[in-house]
């Protein structure tokens, strides 16, 4: 009994097997057969394979695309070379150290990058570069700002015109004087002369400018020092100080 | 804030250009820092008169060309992590001094030497400790100016000395624990460019695989026979040079009276080699690991004898060449032109044996200058 009900459920099986089978050959070559009996209609006569049985089809064939709906040419993907880096945690302290003359052994600077040291890159890659790298970074130069504004000597290097004595309303006061900074900052620390997007920049930084003296008391030599410390840390955590 | 660091991101990829930028960049590659306005002219000039390397060797006298670049770059050769996240040691002492003083570089592997600083401050060089080398980082101190050379069997007892292999700090790395296979193996990965994975090779006897290689793991002697032994067989070989060495916990130890214990400590297949002294072969010498250049005597004794064999091979000159041009590029050859100089520079780096670092550097530096 028990082996009558497994050869009729192997049979019922098999056929629903050679079902599936056959009905997706047929549903193929009904459409191969549209497709060419149309066009046999008027050569069928006159070519001697057209009695040869139709040759099976793997996929389903698919409708001619209209002009309208060709997909559009490939792209060709090129490689595609990186040829900057970005400085590692050494670099960047010693970069920093380089462009505003401050010691990095000074206590304020070892004991700040020692905190940071493990947030900055680790190598030169900048696929592995972060957000948390930058950040790392902007607290750093934030660090040496400091130390260059507070410095009499080494600020009179950066910005020798500038008298942080002296309050924003009296040495930031107009689009000259301003700009003047900001390009003494740039030279320092980007570099004289260097590149083709600078107005770019300054205006960037002229904005900035802007923003840290907005509201503040503009006849305070602190809201002197306080700006340029901002201005000075942009500056210098920006990429063309940290890029290799 | 963040917008204006953005920005002014944006701003600064875009200022490449000229010779002025090119040197900028170069001297920021070579010495991880930006150069002074005058430096900066003086490479400018020279890169406008069309000698690039020129401008390299300007950028290359500042002390920050040894103290931090190659620092930083040797660092990551001296420990198994791969990190440059470790405090300086003879290793890298001993790299820079040779790339400082000229010193044919193929020496790295097999020369009685080693370098210390002559600061006076400094803690007396100690094979027992690193604090020589950890007070020249914390305290600043300027390799470049300082660092002198020393035989290094002088002042560590040993007698077969090998270069960098028998520093304190490359002993801590590779052969503290195990058998001694890592010295080989980052031997390989530092200087010839290729881990063991790379030289698998299934076809060579297993004559000199050791005891404590499994024939069967998990039961299945196809395992080895398909794969252990396509590293073993060439790593064992070759790493009997190292018998007599040993990482105590606090310095490197060479007893050439002995095998250490640990070499044949493990036994899994009785059958398997016994090292009995420090006797090495080349087995990968034929076969598709010839392709690594071999030169001279394929069999020596002991370590100097076969880091002077490593050094000689071409796979050596390629691999420098190679890592010089990562390291002042910032990437790996891949153009067709890329690939042609860096292989025309191996070769001259090993011509009427040079091996000058320091020109390697120099001339690589120029491929990458941007555009």
């Amino acid at each position: 009994m028990k082996t009558q009900h497994r050869i009729i459920g192997v049979v019922i099986s098999l056929t629903f097997m050679l079902f599936s089978f056959n009905h997706c050959v047929i549903k193929q070559e009904t459409a191969s057969k549209s497709k060419t009996g149309t066009s046999n209609s008027t050569s069928s006569s006159s070519e001697p394979t057209a009695n040869l049985p139709d040759p099976i089809v793997d996929i389903t064939p698919e409708p001619e695309p209209t002009p309208m709906e060709m997909p559009p040419d490939p792209v060709i993907i090129q490689s595609q070379t990186i040829d900057i880096g970005v400085k590692n945690f050494e670099q960047i302290n010693e970069t920093m150290a380089v462009l505003t003359g401050v010691d990095p052994m000074t206590n304020a600077i070892r004991n700040t990058y020692r905190d940071l040291e493990v947030q900055l890159p680790t190598d030169n890659s900048i696929k592995s570069f972060l957000a948390a790298n930058q950040v790392a970074i902007t607290k750093l130069a934030a660090e040496y700002c400091d130390q260059l504004v507070n410095s009499g000597t080494l600020r009179a290097q950066v910005w020798p015109g500038l008298d942080f004595g002296r309050s924003p309303a009296q040495e930031l006061s107009n689009n000259t004087q301003r700009f003047n900074i900001i390009d003494q900052t740039m030279n320092r620390f980007w570099g004289e002369q260097m590149g083709g997007s600078r107005n770019a920049s300054q205006l960037e930084l002229f904005s900035l400018m802007s923003d840290l003296l907005s509201g503040e008391n503009l006849n305070s030599n602190n809201t002197t020092r306080t700006t340029m410390k901002g201005i000075c840390t942009a500056t210098l955590s920006s990429a063309q100080v940290i890029l290799l | 804030m963040k917008g204006i660091l953005f920005f002014l991101t944006l701003c600064s990829l875009n200022i490449w250009a000229g010779p002025r930028e090119q040197a900028y960049r170069l001297h920021n590659r070579l010495t991880g820092v930006p150069p002074s306005p005058s430096v900066l002219s003086q490479m400018q000039a020279q890169i406008q008169s069309g000698n690039a390397q020129a401008a390299a060797e300007i950028a290359m006298q500042n002390p920050r060309f040894y103290d931090l670049t190659l620092k930083n770059w040797l660092k990551s050769w001296t420990n198994e992590d791969q990190s440059v996240r470790v405090p300086l040691n003879d290793y890298v002492a001993t790299v820079v001094g040779i790339i400082r003083d000229d010193l044919p570089f193929n020496n790295v592997l097999s020369g009685d030497i080693l370098y210390v600083s002559g600061n006076n401050a400094a803690p007396d060089y100690d094979p027992e400790n690193n604090d020589h080398y950890e007070y020249l980082e914390n305290n600043h101190v300027s390799l470049s100016q300082t660092l002198q050379p020393v035989t290094q069997s002088s002042v560590t007892g040993i007698a077969d000395t090998a270069g960098v292999i028998t520093t304190r700090a490359s002993g801590q790395a590779f052969f503290d624990a195990g058998t001694n296979r890592a010295m080989t193996r980052f031997v390989f990965i530092n200087f010839l460019c290729r881990d063991f994975e790379a030289l698998h090779d299934i076809t060579i006897p297993d004559i000199y695989v050791r005891r404590d290689v499994d024939r069967a793991p998990g039961g299945d002697s196809r395992q080895y026979k398909n794969k252990c032994v396509g590293c073993h067989a060439g790593q064992d070989a070759l790493g009997g040079a190292f018998a007599y060495f040993d990482w105590d916990g606090s310095k490197v130890v060479y007893d050439p009276t002995q095998v250490q214990n640990k070499v044949n400590a493990n036994n899994l297949f009785s059958d398997g080699n016994v090292v009995t002294d420090d006797s090495w072969r080349n087995l990968w010498a034929t076969g598709q690991n010839s392709v690594l250049g071999w030169r001279g005597v394929a069999s020596g004794t002991g370590a100097r004898s076969l880091g002077r064999y490593l050094a000689s091979t071409k796979a050596f000159s390629q691999c420098m060449a190679e890592r010089v041009f990562n390291l002042v590029c910032v990437k790996k050859p891949e153009s067709a032109t890329e690939v042609a100089a860096v292989a025309a520079y191996a070769d001259q780096f090993e011509d009427n044996n040079e091996y000058n670092m320091k020109e390697l550097i120099a001339k690589t530096s120029t491929l990458c200058l941007g555009e």
